[in-house]
């Protein structure tokens, strides 16, 4: 009988793999970061240049932000391994698919929502958000970017068969984002407002506690569905 | 409980007291959703006849 | 022991023959309860002090509501079932679950639009039951567009039951949030419908309601599954058998 790795090894190999891959697509890695700023410069185009202005909608127009660039970037999550074979050789070789998932959606975790996150102070700056509001939204950006690529996941396995899967996936996963995107955002506009924040953090938290548990699960069954068909 | 008709006319009873439009615009959207809901299934099971009375129809090969 | 009868609750076949019949009965029930009750919340209740008249909108509108949120919940088991037991029947059910959803779902949003232009003088008003609802009906339409883009039955319906599953265990933290959004913004308006205040002349009518649509939902669910699976085994020989003798009566 031909031993398997263990655990550790098979996410640390998946992980060292999909972070390379990442790095090599370097058009790809860049365009969730030139989305986050094309709305930087189009809020105050479209809207208003006026500070009071934009100051209110900063909150809610970085969360949108963050979550739509998270959505751009999902379709790509598993289909190019699904398209050169990798994911049924991945399925067929007996290793937890958890695992695997998991390691791929912190890599996407680590090349969008990171940076991302990174670069909202930037985003604050240009939207004049209130000093008070930068340690807040760094926070729920952390917490909430990575419940956005777990429950994104999802959506990305459950269409990762289908040849145009884009706008399907959209579709299907914003209903799961509403959720982060409230209390992402009130984190962000009750410290503006001077209100204690803890709390909201504590659900953010909760969320991305929740979807560790059951996202990976329910993406790894989606991709067993997808490569059956 | 005592049933007893709210409306003293035909009239009293599709005015409603301005709100009549609104009321019976709610009860009609109702109706045909539900005659849309009753509809679907009856269409689909006579497309389906149609379609295995044309192949019954056809030469077997 | 025997388990033959729990295999044939997995057999469109088996369901057909059962419920072909009396279905039309249980129709033909379900449709006069509605026309009772509809005659009884519009002409028979005391009209409400604070809204008027068009209090009477509550009567299709809250049903509607009810069920569209039930019925997700059912799509989700019948799915949970047709991925557990991976039998036909189920997935069907919840195939068509879908669309019944989605409808009245889209009713019971378009009644609480009408109903708010007398109420709050908007067709529109950002409120934690209408959000929800709108999210309620794109979790509707995602599982029937997913429904769609497959080509092979079979993926279709476990894909479907997957998300259905995973939108039931969505759901009430997508309740609980807007709920707690809505307060947090706290427009100052009446709501559509207080619990507390409803008098009993008025909710013997709704509560009436509720039963009818439900009613109306389990008999709509059978017809429209029995009319899927119709199609879905078109080549199979029970399907056939039933539809292709011309020399057969009349077929209704």
């Amino acid at each position: 009988m031909i031993e398997l790795p263990g655990l550790g090894t098979v996410f640390g190999r998946t992980f060292q793999r999909e972070f390379i891959m990442g790095f090599r697509n370097r058009g790809d890695l860049a365009n969730p970061v030139i989305f986050f700023l094309c709305i930087a410069i189009f809020v105050p185009l479209g809207v208003s240049p006026d500070g009071k202005v934009l100051a209110v909608l900063a909150p809610g127009i970085i969360w949108i932000v963050a979550l739509l660039a998270t959505l751009l970037s999902l379709d790509r999550l598993f289909q190019s391994d699904f398209d050169d074979g990798c994911l049924q050789q991945v399925m067929v070789s007996g290793q937890p698919l958890y695992w695997i998932v998991m390691a791929k959606v912190l890599v996407h975790w680590l090349i969008t929502g990171l940076p991302l996150t990174l670069l909202s102070p930037v985003l604050g700056l240009m939207m004049s958000l209130p000093a008070e509001g930068y340690w807040p939204m760094l926070v729920s950006l952390l917490l909430g970017t990575g419940s956005l690529s777990l429950i994104g996941a999802i959506g990305a396995a459950l269409t990762v068969a289908l040849r145009r899967g884009g706008l399907l996936l959209s579709l299907i996963i914003m209903p799961l984002y509403v959720p982060v995107l409230i209390f992402g955002s009130a984190v962000i506009r009750n410290a503006i407002e001077g209100f204690a924040v803890g709390g909201q953090i504590a659900v953010l938290a909760a969320f991305l506690v929740l979807s560790l548990l059951l996202a990976p699960l329910a993406a790894a069954g989606a991709l067993r569905i997808g490569v059956q068909a | 409980m005592e049933l007893s008709l709210q409306f003293d006319s035909w009239q009293a009873f599709f005015t409603m007291q301005g709100h009549g439009v609104y009321v019976f615009a709610c009860y009609a959207i109702t109706v045909a959703s539900f005659a849309l809901l009753i509809s679907l299934p009856r269409w689909g099971r006579k497309r389906l006849i149609k379609s295995i009375r044309a192949g019954a129809r056809r030469p077997q090969h | 022991m025997n388990w033959q009868w729990f295999y044939q609750l997995g057999s469109p076949k088996w369901f057909y023959q059962k419920t072909h019949y009396w279905q039309h009965w249980l129709g033909a029930f379900a449709l006069m309860m509605l026309v009772v009750g509809a005659i009884w919340g519009l002409a028979f209740t005391p009209m409400d002090y604070k809204q008027g008249n068009s209090f009477r909108i509550i009567y299709v509108h809250v049903p509607a509501s009810a069920v569209s949120l039930a019925g997700f919940y059912i799509m989700a088991l019948a799915g949970a079932a047709g991925l557990i037991w991976r039998v036909k029947l189920q997935y069907t059910v919840m195939s068509v679950a879908a669309p019944i959803g989605a409808i009245l779902t889209f009713l019971s949003l378009v009644t609480g639009a009408i109903w708010g232009k007398p109420t709050w003088g908007t067709y529109w008003q950002w409120d934690a039951r209408i959000t929800f609802t709108t999210v309620q009906f794109f979790l509707y339409l995602g599982i029937i567009a997913l429904q769609q883009a497959y080509r092979n039955q079979n993926t279709a319906d476990r894909a479907c039951a997957m998300l259905a599953l995973v939108g039931t265990v969505n759901i009430p933290i997508i309740y609980k949030s807007v709920d707690w959004w809505y307060t947090l913004h706290q427009p100052a308006t009446l709501k559509l419908t207080e619990k507390s205040s409803i008098a009993p002349e008025m909710a013997y009518p709704l509560i009436w309601m509720i039963l009818a649509y439900y009613i109306c939902y389990v008999w709509l669910l059978i017809s429209h599954t029995n009319a899927a699976s119709l199609r879905r085994e078109r080549k199979s020989s029970w399907v056939q058998a039933l539809f292709s003798d011309r020399n057969a009566t009349k077929v209704t």
